[in-house]
C-alpha cells in the first residue's frame, strides 16, 4: 500500500480582524495590529487592559449560525469555530453527503473556560449577591449559592461549559460521524488536534478530517486568570507596540481569541474529486517536557525533540526549513528558550533562517493558537511572503536570530515549521510543504 | 402571565416562549403541534423551555411536572404525541390558577 500523504483542502478563520482568512492575510502581511484597550467590560481594577479582541458581537456572529436553535448550547468560542468549519467545508467544495459518513471527523483544540463569557460572570456575580446572609454580617452562605445557581442559571449552561461541544456541533452539523476528538493541552491544544487528525488520516483510520481549534477568554475570567499567573504584558501605556515577541522590552503576551478550521483530506481522496491542496502536511510530533507546569528545562529538550521529530517524519532535514512560525509568546522566558532550542537544532543554519511571532499583531490565542498559526503558515506557502515579527525594535542578546522584524518578507517558501508550546510542557510541532504532484 | 391571564394570552406568551426557544416561524406553532415531532425540539429543549415558562410564570416548577400532567405511566412514543401547545398552554393556566 503507498504512503497516505495528508493535504489541506479548506481554511477558515474567525480572527481579531474579522471573519475570514482573507482578510486575516491581509492584515498579517501588512503587519498590522489588532491590540485595542479592553472595552466589553470593566478593566479598571485589573494589571493587564489590552488585548485583540474579535470585532463581532452575538449580533453578528448569530446569523452566520445555519442552525439557529444550537446558538443557546453555544458559547462564544463555540461560535467562532461553527463558523470558521463552515467556511472551511465551503472553502474545500466538499459536498459531505459524498464522504463515508464514518470515514469523515472532527478534531479541534478548545479551552475550558470559553463558556465564563462576561454576561456568565455577572450573572454569577449577582447569584453570589444574592446568596449573603445578612442576619449573621455579611457571610455568604454556600448552600443558598447553590440553590440560586440552580434556580437561575439557564439549565442549558453546562453544555457550554463542556470543551468538547464545539467539536460536537461541527460533527452534527456535517455528518461527520467518525472520530470526534477534542483535545485541551493549553497552547498546544490545537497543533495537537491538527496533529492527531493528520494521523487519523495518514494511518488510514479517516479520510477527511475538520480539524483546528477555537478560544476565547477576553472576558472578566480570562483577564484575572492570566494575570494571576503574571504572563501578559503589563504595558497598558504603550498597548499598541506591547506585543513584542523577542525584542529586549518584551514583558508578557497579548491576549487574542478567536478560530481557524481547516479541511485535511488525503492526497487520493482528494485528487478524486477535482480539488486543489492548499499545502501538504508533512509531519508531525508532540512530546512533554515532563519537567515543570510552566518552567521550560534549561537545555529546552522537549521542544527540540519535537521539532526533530516532526521533521524526522516529513524526511526532511534542518537545512531544508524555510520559515518557522514560532510559539514567540513574549514572555522573557518563552522567547529565549525557543531561540535556544532553535539554534541547538539548526546550529549553523539558525542565524540564516526566517522566525517571525503571528501573535505580535493578533495576540496568543491560547487554545487556537496553533490552528491560527497554521492558517498563517499556509498563506505564507500561498503567497510566498513571510508575516513579521512587529513591534521588534531592540535586540535581546539571548534572541539572536532573524524574526523578519516589522515588514512580511517575499522568500521561496517550500517548506514550514509551526511550533505550539504549553502550560503542562506539551510541545507540538507541524511541518507543512508546498504541495508538489510528485512522489515524496 | 398571572392567574387572570386568558387563553389566548397564555397562548401568545406560550409561543413567543417556544420561539426563543426553538428559533422558529411563529406562524408554525399551532394548538395542535407537537413540541418533539411537529416543532422539532430534542430533550434538552424541554429544560430550557421550563426555564423559560417559570421566567415568565414567575414560580419553580417541580421536577417532571410537566409531563406528569399529560398522563401517569406514558411512554417516551405517548409524550411524543400528547405534549403539545395546546397541552402546555392548558397546564400552565392550571398551574397559574393553583399558584
Amino acid at each position: 500500500m503507498s504512503e497516505r500523504r495528508v493535504v489541506i483542502t479548506g481554511m477558515g478563520a474567525v480572527t481579531a480582524f474579522g471573519i475570514g482568512v482573507r482578510t486575516f492575510g491581509e492584515n498579517i502581511f501588512r503587519g498590522n495590529s489588532a491590540a485595542k484597550m479592553v472595552s466589553s467590560f470593566d478593566v479598571s481594577g485589573l494589571p493587564t487592559q489590552f488585548a485583540a479582541p474579535a470585532p463581532l458581537t452575538d449580533s453578528d456572529l448569530d446569523p452566520l449560525i445555519d442552525n439557529q436553535k444550537s446558538i443557546k448550547t453555544m458559547c462564544r468560542s463555540a461560535k467562532f469555530a461553527v463558523i470558521a468549519a463552515k467556511q472551511a467545508i465551503d472553502d474545500a467544495g466538499l459536498d459531505t453527503n459524498r464522504l463515508n459518513p464514518y470515514r469523515f471527523g472532527t478534531s479541534l483544540g478548545a479551552g475550558g473556560l470559553g463558556y465564563l463569557d462576561t454576561d456568565h460572570f455577572h450573572e454569577s456575580l449577582q447569584i453570589l449577591a444574592g446568596a449573603f446572609d445578612s442576619s449573621h454580617g455579611a457571610r455568604l452562605d454556600p448552600s443558598r449559592t447553590m440553590r440560586n445557581m440552580l434556580e437561575r442559571v439557564h439549565p442549558l449552561t453546562p453544555l457550554k461549559a463542556l470543551s468538547n461541544i464545539p467539536t460536537a456541533h461541527i460533527a452534527i452539523n456535517h455528518n461527520a460521524r467518525g472520530a470526534c476528538q477534542t483535545i485541551t493541552t493549553a497552547c498546544t491544544s490545537s497543533a495537537q488536534a491538527i496533529g492527531e487528525a493528520y494521523r487519523q488520516i495518514k494511518y488510514g483510520i479517516a479520510d477527511a478530517m475538520i480539524s483546528g481549534g477555537s478560544d476565547s477568554m477576553i472576558n472578566p475570567e480570562g483577564l484575572v486568570v492570566f494575570s494571576m499567573v503574571g504572563v501578559m504584558s503589563r504595558n497598558n501605556r504603550d498597548y499598541k507596540t506591547a506585543a513584542r515577541p523577542f525584542d529586549r522590552r518584551r514583558d508578557g503576551f497579548m491576549l487574542g481569541e478567536g478560530a481557524a478550521i481547516f479541511v485535511l483530506e488525503e492526497l487520493g481522496h482528494c485528487k478524486a474529486r477535482g480539488a486543489e491542496p492548499y499545502a501538504e502536511i508533512a509531519g508531525y510530533a508532540n512530546t512533554c517536557d515532563a519537567f515543570r507546569l510552566t518552567d521550560e528545562p534549561p537545555d529546552a529538550w522537549g521542544s527540540i525533540e519535537a521539532m526533530r521529530l516532526a521533521l524526522a517524519e516529513a524526511r526532511l532535514n534542518s537545512e531544508q526549513v524555510d520559515y518557522i512560525n514560532a510559539h514567540g509568546t513574549g514572555t522573557p522566558m518563552n522567547d529565549k528558550t525557543e531561540t535556544f532550542a532553535i539554534k541547538s537544532l539548526f546550529k549553523d543554519k539558525a542565524h540564516s533562517l526566517a522566525i517571525s511571532s503571528t501573535k505580535s499583531m493578533i495576540g496568543h490565542l491560547v487554545a487556537a493558537a496553533g490552528a491560527v498559526e497554521l492558517a498563517a503558515c499556509v498563506l505564507a506557502i500561498k503567497h510566498q511572503v513571510m508575516p513579521p515579527t512587529i513591534n521588534y525594535q531592540e535586540r535581546d542578546p539571548e534572541c539572536d536570530l532573524d524574526y523578519v522584524p516589522n515588514r512580511a518578507r517575499e522568500a521561496p517558501l517550500n517548506v514550514i515549521l509551526s511550533n505550539s508550546f504549553g502550560f503542562g510542557g506539551q510541545n507540538a510541532c507541524l511541518v507543512i510543504k508546498k504541495f508538489s504532484s510528485g512522489a515524496r | 402571565m398571572n392567574k387572570n391571564s386568558t387563553e389566548s394570552e397564555v397562548f401568545a406568551a406560550l409561543k413567543s416562549i417556544i420561539v426563543e426557544a426553538l428559533r422558529i416561524d411563529p406562524a408554525k406553532i399551532e394548538l395542535g403541534s407537537r413540541i418533539f415531532d411537529d416543532l422539532g425540539a430534542e430533550s434538552i429543549d424541554i429544560l430550557d423551555i421550563r426555564f423559560r415558562i417559570e421566567y415568565a410564570i414567575g414560580f419553580k416548577l417541580e421536577e417532571g411536572e410537566i409531563i406528569r400532567s399529560l398522563g401517569e405511566g406514558l411512554d417516551n412514543n405517548q409524550i411524543r404525541e400528547k405534549l403539545t401547545v395546546g397541552s402546555l398552554a392548558a397546564f400552565i393556566r392550571n398551574r397559574l390558577q393553583q399558584a
